[in-house]
């Protein structure tokens, strides 16, 4: 098994040993290699955690869940009509 | 044969041509001029009338005439008006489409307007309803629960999600 470089978990509060080790746990069966995050608290995030790990990032925040949620209810209004919505307008 | 007597004839009949004389001297000629003046009346009357005559006729032709010419003119003169009335009735007909274009036209711009106006207050709606949303998530005291329940959610998803990158590899 080798070492990866110390990965970084922003998480949300409130959280406990136990939830981080179910990430580390998550991670290292993902990668088949122990994990151990160097844990930063990020109350921005709302709730969830950003993991980086071996040079890619896993988001699985709230703040980043409302975000996509806000873009997808913008473009679904900036939708062009369709031609029949055209000719009933 | 007695009673007759020449010189009583002669004298009879003297007598006879005297009276003749001075009654045609006394009556006819007096009457025979006053007839002739009265024919000459009577026949210039008849000339005058005759004349009158003529003149009515000629009178009556003009009349006749310039009635005539007043019939045609006041036909031209209703034939122009309805010409002129037809030609002005076209162009407000023309005017009117014309407007009514335009009104169509200008109906659409406004239209058109308005649906930029309703789209743009549309997006600043969603705009405001996302942070209320996002300010009611806030709002909202996040357990640890949540976290558990948001990780373990996570991890069922890549591990699925890892499980068919695996297949679509081998």
């Amino acid at each position: 098994m080798s070492v990866l470089r110390t990965p970084v978990l922003k998480i949300a509060p409130p959280y406990d040993d136990d939830l981080i080790r179910r990430i580390e746990q998550g991670f290292s069966d993902r990668f088949k290699t122990d994990v151990c995050f160097e844990v930063n608290e990020d109350p921005s995030l709302l709730c969830g955690f950003v993991a980086y790990v071996n040079g890619m990032v896993f988001d699985a925040s709230g703040k980043t869940r409302l975000t996509d949620i806000k873009e997808y209810l913008i473009d679904s209004v900036l939708v062009p009509p369709t031609e029949k919505e055209e000719d009933d307008f | 044969m007695e009673n007759i007597n020449l010189v009583d004839i002669l004298i009879y009949m003297i007598n006879f041509f005297v009276t003749f004389l001075l009654l045609y001297l006394l009556l006819y000629k007096p009457i025979s001029r006053f007839l002739g003046e009265r024919r000459d009346r009577t026949v210039n009357t008849l000339k005058e009338a005759e004349e009158t005559r003529r003149e009515a006729e000629h009178i009556l032709q003009e009349a006749q005439a310039e009635l005539a010419s007043i019939g045609e003119k006041s036909r031209q003169l209703s034939h122009e008006t309805i010409e002129n009335a037809a030609l002005a009735a076209e162009k407000i007909i023309d005017n009117a489409q014309d407007e009514a274009s335009a009104m169509i036209v200008r109906a659409r711009e406004q239209m058109e307007a308005e649906r930029q106006v309703a789209l743009e207050r549309a997006y600043s709606d969603l705009v405001s309803f996302a942070g209320v949303l996002a300010s009611r998530v806030i709002a909202r005291e996040v357990s640890i629960e949540d976290n558990r329940a948001v990780i373990d959610h996570f991890f069922e998803e890549s591990h699925t999600e890892f499980n068919k990158q695996k297949e679509r590899q081998s």
